[in-house]
């Protein structure tokens, strides 16, 4: 392929808002989610070669940090240090505005999931990739993903909406 | 017409065909409950991304620009400055993939009434591909009614007018005559995108009827997170007024 090395750079700079986005989906932590991110890049482009161009960039770079981020996962023998209940709202800065209050209730909500549904919620709800994109990286069926999407849906507004009649 | 959940949300998520979709809000169109149910899960979807678009907006830590290693090392500064500089440019270009993720109803007694008020022809909204876009008296409050210069009694009362971090104009209103809904709408090409729609709540606005253009909480987080700066002055509108909300 004519796609250059440092074209692919740039490329990947300029997924690095969106890479930063999904990882902070995964994992509350800013710090961890861009550890995360560090190590997706190093792992990129250590398998460049890896890469086919016949299907996004995106969508291999979101494939290499889902993977680790599992890596992650399993290596501390439990769900994530940074997602264990106990330790929700520490370690992060006190909200400044209603928009970043707004993204801790929804973290939140998010490390409430199973891991394959809040993995599903951050490809196809927050990243907008098409179901087949989103069933490719996951390595699963449509339909299997397409359940995960409809529980998570199910469980985000069971923990985020109100009850009716319960004042706001 | 009886629709499944999983089509609803194949819906919202920008994954029916052209003939399933447009079959498909004929009958929303036709049907309050069909609305209802679309209406909430696009206020989910918009509540959960929503919550994440700071995280676009945060400038990319040196330590991710480094690791990439786009530049050599030799003059450090400047380097990073035009590493950032390219990252933004290129977030700035590329064209939103987001399947057409519309109109909120920021509560399920919103989504009642916009079903509704979907019904009416001519009516004040009217919904495009997945959009809810303002129409006949919205549409015409939104681009010609100054907030210093608006009636106390008018029917449609604009809060606060400002410009969005994407850079587009927005405005948030009130419609009184229509069940009392709040919103707030961005101007996209020669429409107005109702971004927001959110009933007013007599019990919790209170003291605060009098006043006429109080917002609702659903509002004011969601004008906290798309607005750039201060909300425009007067003569800011009427310029802005001028030039039909455009640059």
């Amino acid at each position: 392929m004519t796609t250059s090395i440092e074209a692919l750079r740039e490329q990947i700079i300029g997924l690095l808002p969106r890479l930063r986005r999904f990882a902070r989906a995964l994992v509350r932590h800013p710090d961890d989610a861009d550890d995360l991110v560090q190590i997706t890049i190093e792992r990129a482009l250590t398998r460049l070669d890896q890469w086919r161009p016949d299907s996004r960039l995106e969508s291999w770079m979101f494939g290499i940090l889902r993977n680790a981020w599992i890596d992650e996962v399993r290596a501390r023998g439990r769900r994530s240090r940074v997602l264990a209940p106990a330790e929700l709202g520490e370690n992060v800065a006190e909200p400044s505005s209603a928009s970043h209050l707004e993204l801790l209730v929804i973290e939140n909500a998010l490390a409430q999931l199973p891991e394959d549904q809040r993995v599903a919620v951050a490809l196809v709800l927050i990243e907008g990739l098409s179901y087949k994109e989103a069933a490719t990286i996951l390595e699963v069926p449509i339909g299997t993903l397409t359940s995960r999407l409809a529980r998570a849906r199910e469980a985000l507004a069971l923990i985020l909406e109100p009850a009716p009649g319960v004042a706001p | 017409m009886n629709v499944s959940d999983e089509v609803l949300t194949a819906y919202v998520d920008g994954e029916l065909d052209a003939a399933t979709r447009s079959e498909l809000e004929a009958a929303i169109a036709a049907n309050v409950a069909l609305a209802q149910r679309v209406a909430r899960h696009r206020a989910l979807i918009a509540r959960v991304r929503g919550a994440f678009d700071p995280v676009l907006r945060e400038p990319v830590p040196d330590r991710l620009l480094a690791a990439v290693g786009a530049r050599a090392p030799a003059p450090a500064k400047v380097t990073d400055i035009n590493v950032k500089r390219e990252a933004r440019t290129a977030r700035e270009r590329r064209p939103w993939s987001w399947p057409q993720l519309g109109a909120i109803a920021a509560s399920l007694a919103a989504g009642a009434v916009i079903g509704q008020l979907l019904m009416q022809r001519p009516g004040p909204l009217q919904a495009r591909d997945g959009n809810l876009i303002a129409r006949g008296e919205l549409a015409a409050a939104l681009s010609d009614q100054l907030v210093s210069e608006q009636a106390r009694d008018a029917p449609i009362a604009i809060g606060i007018s400002f410009r969005a971090k994407a850079g587009d104009y927005c405005r948030t209103f009130r419609m009184r005559a229509r069940d009392d809904l709040a919103g707030l709408a961005c101007r996209d090409g020669v429409d107005w995108r109702v971004d927001l729609l959110t009933r007013i709540d007599a019990s919790v606005t209170g003291g605060m009827e009098q006043a006429g253009t109080a917002m609702p909480e659903a509002v004011l987080r969601t004008v906290d997170a798309t607005m750039a700066g201060e909300p425009m002055d007067g003569a800011a509108e009427k310029d802005a007024r001028q030039r039909s909300w455009h640059d």
